[in-house]
């Protein structure tokens, strides 16, 4: 096993103890080669010594998990980041109000000859030690997550009428995400909340944020680094006050858009595509490029920003 | 230019570093344009220096003759110091200074012959030796004095909230022996003359309206001499509403009804009853009785029509202008002359309340459009969260049992159910909005609430027809102000209030005209009021009394709360914005339980009918 991918934990300060819980965790049960394409390598890394100790923790304690947070707290970053540190095969599940229990179990179908079942992302995850990402559960409804109470909770198991009983396997781990901030979206329902650790995720910090840029883009000279950390906190604090919404403090779009800079776009146009241009109101946009204009020159090219 | 002011309010916060205060100054070009580094300059006085302190300094120079000359000065004195501090944090702030001194001069080179002999000559100097020296230029010609008065506005970077005020104090007790206002040698020199400075263009005092809703605890009440009167006069105990004058009187404000002569006769049979006895029903579409050349209300009678129709009804604008009811043959006979000159006064405030609603929806129309993309955006989120989709049939999903034979048989393997494309959410909404005249000093931010509600509705295609209500004389009046169908939202600002409000019957009214006409699956009432019913047409005795009883107080909130819980047994799901005093938050919450939401100012809005949506739709769901 790669001693390197614990780096970015150890730089953090994460407990040895924890490291050292990975590492049997991963080995206990090794994933068979056809699935290793799932195991994710992350593009990003996680930065908050407290989220990640409380998240590996609960993990090693056989918790499911349940990342709540505003947007741009990077919790899928996180869930991405853990199925990469466990090395378990990760299984995506997108909620939306469609969702129903045939689509997370499985459906009937016919192979030409007979009636049969098609395992869904959740039954194979369950199956095969995986890490089930159950992004934007609260968008589903309550009803249709009723399924997954048996599979969540002590008796690891999903029982499907008239087909198999499916132990759920004991490497398996569920890492939801919720943004109860957004809205329209539901609450979960207190039995569901109940099979879940819930962990709050912070607003990523400003040197957290410092730290991803320079990963990204170690070269980037550490005054334009700066400016564009603040950037995006100034944007994050105007969509708070309900002055623009909640498209401009895009943290993708912020990374985006200095990988642009780098290409060779200049700052004026990669911030108009990444940020400014995904609102598409005239009037929001001026006050986000407002923003803008208070901290990154329109004229900044690739050699201006980076050679550090 | 609404839009420029929160720009540059969104600079100085910005700037600031927070939002939540309201900052004395905001800058402008000539143009209205916001000045965005003069703001960004705001934002950091703010951030750096103490707001409490800074304010009560410019309160004080703000008592002198010379105030804007004052202000002038010591902004340029701030803007050096705020510049030093913040360079290091901010290095873009070196090119936008270079850009700001530029346009100084660009700008000095577009001002009029009159602008120019306007300006404080002082001011202009000082500002022309700041930028200049910002932008490379050569310095103007300087005096000794002015050359020592520029060196004194370069305040350093260095001063905190102490060491600036004292710095701002000795400029101007040194150059101007500005004192405090009342103690002996205030301003007894100083070369400049008291005009404007171009400044005051550039950087202005704001007093900005708020959005606050203020309500007094009024019940129908107007004391601001407007057609307020209407409800004093009507508050004279009334001794029958069914009155052909009333009906005159209330034909001549409003205009004609737009039910039928039998269709009424049913409604009123049917709801005025019980402790609505002696009320009657007037039902006003505002487009028909808007047009000019309307035909006679199919309610009106034989021997009114006798009197040929008319060129101008009530509500069209020459109705007032030419006299109105003198000018119509007929009309008026059932009218006395006092009800005549009030007539003609409510026409003509109708008409003003228009107008001030149109002029406020148009000051507030980014803060407005914001909200109604924020509601818009929010609402298809809450009802894509309540709709079902439609089973589609596939060959994976649940298996059909009645279907399972076509498999083996035909072949057909089309015999699975899954989730399709999802269906319209089945709900339409109709809004209510009080339009008695305690809610008179809020109409302009009612009729744009009813608006924001209505166009964000639209938006997600949701049908929507939007009601005022009110009622006088012992007549409830509903004029419609959007109908179901109709797509512009415009009319809602023809919003009027005055008169009394009696909640019950107009709710039971538009639950028994909802019902005839509406059959989608959810039905939502949204009713914008203030909680506080209360009308001149007297209750009847309780059983074994003889007095009638007002209908205020609690036996009118009794009646309103009943006529809620009618219209949700009827299935139409009736909720309040309530916006008004706290005095009536209980009288609130007996009349809609649980499903209300407050707010007290615009912005609040969206986010508090977004919560009731969801409430309703959860509810409508757990039902279900």
């Amino acid at each position: 096993m790669s001693e390197e991918k614990f780096d970015v934990l150890r730089q953090q300060g994460v407990r040895e103890e924890l490291i050292a819980g990975i590492k049997r965790y991963s080995s206990d049960a090794p994933v068979p080669e056809e699935l290793l394409p799932r195991i994710p390598v992350p593009e990003y890394h996680y930065y908050g010594k407290e989220v990640l100790e409380k998240a590996i923790s609960a993990i090693l304690c056989g918790k499911n998990l349940l990342l709540t947070g505003p947007k741009a707290t990077g919790k899928n970053v996180l869930a991405e980041n853990l199925s990469y540190l466990f090395g378990r095969p990760q299984w995506d599940v997108s909620f939306h109000i469609g969702v129903d229990a045939s689509y997370l179990i499985g459906t009937d179908t016919y192979d030409g000859r007979a009636v049969t079942f098609r395992p869904g992302p959740i039954t194979l995850c369950a199956r095969e030690g995986g890490f089930g990402v159950l992004d934007e559960i609260n968008m589903a409804r309550n009803e249709a997550l009723a399924v997954l109470h048996s599979a969540l909770d002590f008796r690891r198991v999903i029982d499907i009428p008239g087909y198999e009983r499916i132990p759920v396997s004991p490497k398996t781990r569920f890492l939801a995400t919720m943004n109860y901030g957004y809205a329209g979206t539901r609450d979960l329902n207190e039995a569901l909340t109940s099979r879940f650790a819930v962990l709050e995720m912070p607003v990523i910090g400003e040197d957290n944020l410092k730290r991803l840029i320079m990963d990204k883009f170690p070269d980037i000279k550490p005054v334009f680094r700066d400016q564009f950390v603040r950037l995006f906190f100034e944007l994050n604090r105007k969509a708070e006050n309900a002055e623009i919404s909640d498209r401009a403090p895009d943290l993708r779009g912020l990374l985006d858009a200095i990988q642009l800079i780098r290409a060779g776009v200049t700052s004026g146009d990669a911030l108009a595509m990444c940020i400014t241009d995904k609102t598409f109101d005239a009037y929001e946009r001026s006050l986000i490029t407002d923003v803008i204009r208070s901290r990154i020159p329109t004229d900044l090219t690739s050699t201006d920003v980076f050679g550090a | 230019m609404r839009g420029e002011q929160r720009r540059a309010l969104n600079t100085i916060w910005n700037a600031a570093g927070r939002y939540q205060f309201d900052p004395p100054f905001m800058a402008f070009f000539p143009d209205g344009s916001a000045d965005f580094y003069f703001n960004l300059i705001i934002g950091f006085v703010e951030k750096w220096f103490d707001p409490e302190r800074m304010e009560t300094l410019f309160e004080r120079v703000g008592r002198s003759a010379r105030a804007d000359e004052f202000d002038d000065l010591l902004w340029l004195g701030l803007e050096n110091c705020v510049y030093e501090k913040e360079i290091g944090e901010r290095p873009i702030l070196a090119q936008l200074r270079r850009e700001r001194a530029e346009k100084f001069f660009s700008l000095g080179s577009t001002l009029s012959r009159q602008q120019m002999m306007l300006q404080s000559m002082l001011t202009q100097t000082m500002q022309e030796v700041r930028w200049a020296e910002v932008s490379g230029r050569r310095m103007p010609p300087l005096s000794g004095r002015e050359r020592r008065m520029a060196g004194a506005l370069r305040f350093p970077g260095s001063l905190d909230t102490e060491g600036v005020l004292l710095a701002c104090q000795q400029f101007l007790s040194v150059y101007f022996r500005w004192r405090e206002p009342g103690e002996k040698g205030e301003e007894a020199g100083g070369q400049a003359e008291n005009v404007p400075g171009i400044l005051r263009h550039l950087l202005r005092r704001e007093t900005r309206q708020t959005d606050s809703l203020v309500i007094r605890a009024g019940t129908g009440q107007c004391g601001d001499g407007s057609s307020g009167a209407l409800a004093h006069r009507t508050g004279i105990l009334h001794r029958s509403a069914r009155t052909e004058q009333d009906l005159a009187y209330v034909e001549a404000c409003f205009g004609p009804c737009a039910v039928s002569e039998h269709d009424l006769g049913v409604l009123e049979s049917e709801l005025c009853v019980g402790d609505d006895k002696d009320c009657r029903i007037w039902i006003v579409n505002t487009r028909q009785a808007g047009s000019a050349a309307r035909a006679l209300s199919p309610s009106r009678r034989p021997d009114r029509e006798a009197g040929g129709s008319r060129e101008n009804g009530p509500d069209s604008p020459d109705f007032a202008k030419e006299g109105g009811l003198e000018a119509e043959d007929g009309a008026d006979q059932d009218l006395s002359p006092q009800d005549r000159r009030d007539v003609r006064r409510v026409r003509a405030d109708m008409e003003r309340q228009k107008g001030k609603n149109r002029v406020f929806y148009d000051a507030h129309r980014q803060e407005i459009a914001s909200t109604i993309r924020r509601l818009s955006a929010g609402m298809n989120t809450v009802l894509e969260s309540y709709a079902w989709p439609l089973p589609e049939e596939g060959r994976a999903g649940q298996l059909e049992p009645e279907k399972a034979y076509r498999l083996p048989v035909l072949q057909d393997p089309d015999v699975f159910l899954h989730p399709g494309n999802e269906k319209e959410p089945d709900l339409s909404v109709e809004l209510l909005l009080d339009a008695s005249a305690s809610r008179q000093r809020n109409a302009e931010v009612i009729a744009a609430q009813g608006r924001i509600l209505a166009e964000s509705l639209v938006r997600c295609h949701i049908p929507v027809r939007v009601l005022a209500f009110c009622s006088l004389r012992g007549v409830t009046v509903l004029r419609i102000l959007k109908e179901w169908k109709e797509f512009s939202c415009a009319r809602i600002l023809d919003y009027y209030a005055g008169g009394w409000n009696r909640d019950g019957l107009a709710i039971r009214t538009a639950d028994a005209l909802r019902i005839r006409e509406d059959h989608h699956a959810r039905r939502l009432l949204l009713v914008l009021t203030d909680a506080s019913p209360n009308d001149s047409a007297k209750l009847p005795p309780v059983s074994g009394g003889v007095l009638r009883r007002e209908y205020e107080g609690a036996p009118a909130v009794e009646a309103a709360a009943s006529a809620v819980r009618a219209a949700r047994e009827d299935g139409i799901h009736t909720a309040a914005v309530f916006a008004g005093s706290t005095a009536h938050l209980g009288s609130l919450s007996r009349i809609y339980g649980k499903e209300y939401v407050c707010i007290r100012k615009l912005d609040q809005l969206a986010a508090a009918v977004l919560e009731l949506l969801r409430m309703t739709l959860q509810e409508n769901e757990n039902r279900s």
